[in-house]
């Protein structure tokens, strides 16, 4: 039986950590190049190869590692699959930012850690929290990886809908009603709540401001 | 916001003495857990190399002394006309989607890119549909068109007569209400894209444009299309990718039925791996879908990195002489 609470700490950490690397590699790649362009696009490949095609051998590894059916193994894939779009989306706002404020802060004496906390991610703000919340709306109705990889203990509300599908006492039209509103209601909050960053956040450094 | 603060939380301060040695190790700290990141995917490819080599099915016990079988699973696969249909179904699904979501999006974004009364009110309703979740999308989907469901029922009321049009059923007809329904849940994408790169096109050009007496269709054509191209192969590409991986939809409204009529790449590795357990042969077809997919993805890549390099430079230019 799936449990909202579950699905919430999968979707939100997976998301809070690739959003978190993600834009500390963005930062390192607009302002000292830590990825080649080429290496940048290679990251896009993680997220462009369909999912499905290493599902089975994925389905073993995690077996073997003992993954299978844990929230944790859940939210290493999740984290990988949006790490690219976490990047690139971060990566478009940190270019924005003009440099000569970080150049300041380093004459006064700030490190980069400072500079990254107190002049970088304030002006970033925004952009992260769109970020964060698109990534958190493509995680949290993630569905074929969260299929092959829980079944029993870990059930996400997603595959929850599908097992209302159910052969022996046919399909559960009421219950699967009632938790599709339920699961997409939080998006559409989110979905609102974040409609101007969207704009920003979606062109991936294609569009110059 | 925390997230940052503990990813943070552990790294020491860079050296003070030298800076490039600070860099050096901010490097490090972030592309080590990168390449960690794809040594650990590793052995996910050496396990379908080694499955796609070796004849293994779920109904031997264990995996590590199946019969070593060759090329056999791969020519097992590409022998198969099932597996051909799986690709042209996919190329449909993702190529008319692609252009179906492009199509209405840019359409959109050229009615909303100007500020109007009651602009918000459309942008919410126009993101709605990427907003629900996909599988919920299929099985709502499932529900209002059955034969005798409201869909047919709406459409017999504005057409007057009597509509049980069979969209599900029909082997004919089935792919293309999935796409539709691909189609509907991602024109906002594309939507959002378009419209941003429209509300970035500098003015000058299209006022200049029309100073000179050029009409809507001609400044669209020949100002705004070209100054978009960047922004609209990166809709189409990651759109059409996006297409390519679909599982949702097409499993949960109809599992590549009826027959195999809907049976797109995706959902055909499903069945052969986790409906007939055939595993092995479900690796050697995955490799091959991986490899054609490589290939895209390089030549997708490819298209972007020149469209990223032409904006570069046009935009390089101006910005030397000083902006007005």
């Amino acid at each position: 039986m799936a449990r909202p609470e579950e699905q919430s700490i999968i979707a939100l950490s997976a998301t809070a950590i690739a959003v978190a690397f993600g834009t500390l590699l963005a930062y390192g790649v607009s302002r000292y190049r830590i990825l080649s362009d080429t290496r940048m696009f290679q990251l896009l490949v993680l997220r462009m190869i369909p999912p499905i095609v290493v599902a089975a051998p994925l389905t073993l590894y995690y077996s073997v590692l003992q993954l299978m059916d844990t929230a944790f193994g859940l939210i290493i894939v999740y984290f990988i699959t949006s790490l690219p779009y976490a990047v690139w989306m971060t990566k478009s706002f940190i270019d924005e930012v003009p440099r000569e404020m970080e150049q300041a802060a380093e004459i006064l004496g700030a490190s980069r850690w400072q500079t990254i906390r107190e002049i970088i991610f304030p002006l970033i703000r925004s952009g992260v929290v769109a970020t964060f919340l698109f990534i958190l709306i493509l995680t949290w109705s993630e569905y074929l990886l969260s299929f092959i990889l829980s079944k029993v203990d870990v059930v996400t509300l997603p595959v929850q809908l599908s097992k209302y599908e159910g052969s022996t006492e046919g399909r559960v039209y009421g219950h699967q009603a009632a938790l599709a509103v339920g699961i997409t209601f939080p998006l559409i909050v989110i979905g609102i709540f974040i409609r101007k960053h969207l704009v920003r956040g979606f062109t991936f450094g294609m569009v110059k401001r | 916001m925390t997230a940052t603060a503990t990813a943070t939380g552990p790294e020491a301060p860079p050296a003070r003495g030298s800076r490039s040695r600070g860099i050096r190790i901010f490097k490090w700290t972030l592309v080590g857990p990168l390449i960690s990141l794809f040594l650990f995917l590793t052995p996910v490819f050496l396990l379908q190399l080694y499955f796609s080599l070796h004849s293994w099915t779920i109904y031997l016990s264990s995996w590590w002394d199946a019969d070593y079988a060759g090329l056999d699973l791969f020519r097992e696969v590409l022998t198969e006309s099932r597996f051909y249909w799986a690709f042209a179904r996919s190329f449909l699904f993702a190529g008319l989607s692609t252009v179906g979501c492009f199509i209405i999006g840019f359409g959109l974004a050229l009615l909303m890119y100007r500020p109007f009364r009651g602009h918000s009110f459309f942008y919410v309703l126009f993101i709605l549909p990427m907003l629900t979740v996909p599988i919920v999308t299929s099985y709502t989907a499932d529900m209002i068109l059955f034969r005798s469901g409201p869909i047919n029922d709406i459409m017999s009321f504005l057409a007057g007569t009597e509509i049980r049009f069979t969209w599900l059923a029909n082997p004919d007809f089935a792919i293309f209400t999935i796409i539709m329904l691909e189609i509907w849940n991602w024109t906002p994408f594309a939507f959002i894209i378009m419209l941003a790169g429209l509300s970035s096109l500098p003015n000058e050009p299209v006022e200049a444009a029309r100073i000179l007496g050029a009409g809507r269709l001609r400044i669209f054509r020949e100002i705004q299309v070209p100054l978009l191209r960047p922004v609209i192969f990166l809709a189409l590409i990651l759109r059409f990718l996006e297409a390519m991986a679909e599982f949702p939809k097409t499993w949960g409204l109809l599992q590549g039925g009826p027959g195999t009529a809907t049976e797109t790449i995706p959902v055909y590795l499903y069945i052969v791996t986790w409906r007939a357990f055939n595993v092995s042969k479900g690796a050697a077809a995955s490799y091959l879908v991986m490899l054609l997919m490589i290939v895209i993805v390089l030549s997708a890549i490819y298209v972007l990195r020149r469209e990223k390099k032409a904006l570069d430079a046009l935009y390089e230019k101006p910005a030397a002489g000083g902006e007005g």
